[in-house]
């Protein structure tokens, strides 16, 4: 792997937990919402 | 936060990206492994934001003692812990091609995972104390004890030798990525700290402290909104 690997590796790795954590966020908003847990 | 907010948090996400790829030049020296810096420095500073957060709101109900005070601490907390692994993660990688080691024990590194443990542990703890007030009490004072470890990690490299930069030298463009990084970024951190919050308080009533079965009513939440002292 060279710089330019790592560097995708970070930025995917660093993007996809913050939005990733957004989405079960969202997800968990919504089954509360609902009244229903999340499946 | 709404459709409109996550909408301009991801079109930002895809400026930063856009910009990252096509307008901002390859480093000379370090090559492309240098461009890790535009989400690390971002991502660093929001950390040390959502630390600050956590001591604001504990001072804020070791002053008021109103619940929401607390779940708004623990929420940032939750992102600080959260923002302080991409932090460590992404300085990891950079350090593996920059020194040519995954970790080294320098003051700033030392520091700055000895706050992300800080956290780690208030997010474990805090479940472990079943009173829902006496779990806001200790969490509180946790809260404000712990942040003194954020000036260190702030002023280790630069009064301390050290190998981890204290400032970078950057090129117009390169400065105006960093700037259009810090967008994104504090958007979703902002972004999922009210998120969190929201969703604690939603979700309080039933989730957050039912009455022991030894308690009776004792152990019953109170009121969102009372007091608790």
């Amino acid at each position: 792997m060279n710089g330019t690997h790592w560097t995708i590796v970070a930025y995917v790795a660093g993007l996809g937990l913050m939005w990733g954590y957004a989405v079960a966020l969202w997800v968990a908003g919504r089954s509360v919402r609902s009244g229903k847990p999340p499946s | 936060m709404n459709a409109v907010y996550w909408s301009a948090a991801a079109a930002s996400s895809a400026l930063a990206v856009a910009m990252l790829l096509l307008y901002t030049p390859t480093e000379a020296t370090m090559g492309p492994i240098q461009k890790v810096f535009y989400l690390h420095l971002p991502v660093a500073i929001n950390t040390l934001l959502a630390c600050a957060a956590v001591f604001v709101c504990s001072i804020g109900f070791l002053w008021q003692r109103r619940l929401w005070w607390d779940d708004l601490a623990s929420a940032a907390a939750a992102v600080a812990v959260l923002m302080g692994s991409v932090t460590l993660l992404t300085g990891m990688i950079w350090g593996r091609s920059a020194w040519g080691v995954w970790w080294t024990w320098s003051p700033r590194l030392t520091f700055t995972l000895v706050l992300w443990l800080l956290y780690v542990v208030y997010m474990i703890v805090r479940p472990a104390v079943e009173s829902r007030e006496r779990r806001a009490i200790v969490s509180a004072v946790y809260g404000v004890i712990v942040f003194l470890d954020v000036p260190l990690v702030y002023l280790t490299a630069k009064l301390l030798p050290d190998i981890h930069p204290a400032s970078i030298e950057l090129a117009g463009s390169m400065k105006l990525t960093l700037g259009v990084w810090f967008i994104p970024v504090t958007l979703i951190s902002v972004g999922l700290v009210v998120g969190r919050y929201r969703l604690k308080r939603r979700s309080a009533p039933s989730a957050e402290s039912p009455p022991h079965p030894q308690e009776g009513t004792r152990g019953r939440r109170p009121q969102h909104e009372s007091q608790i002292a």
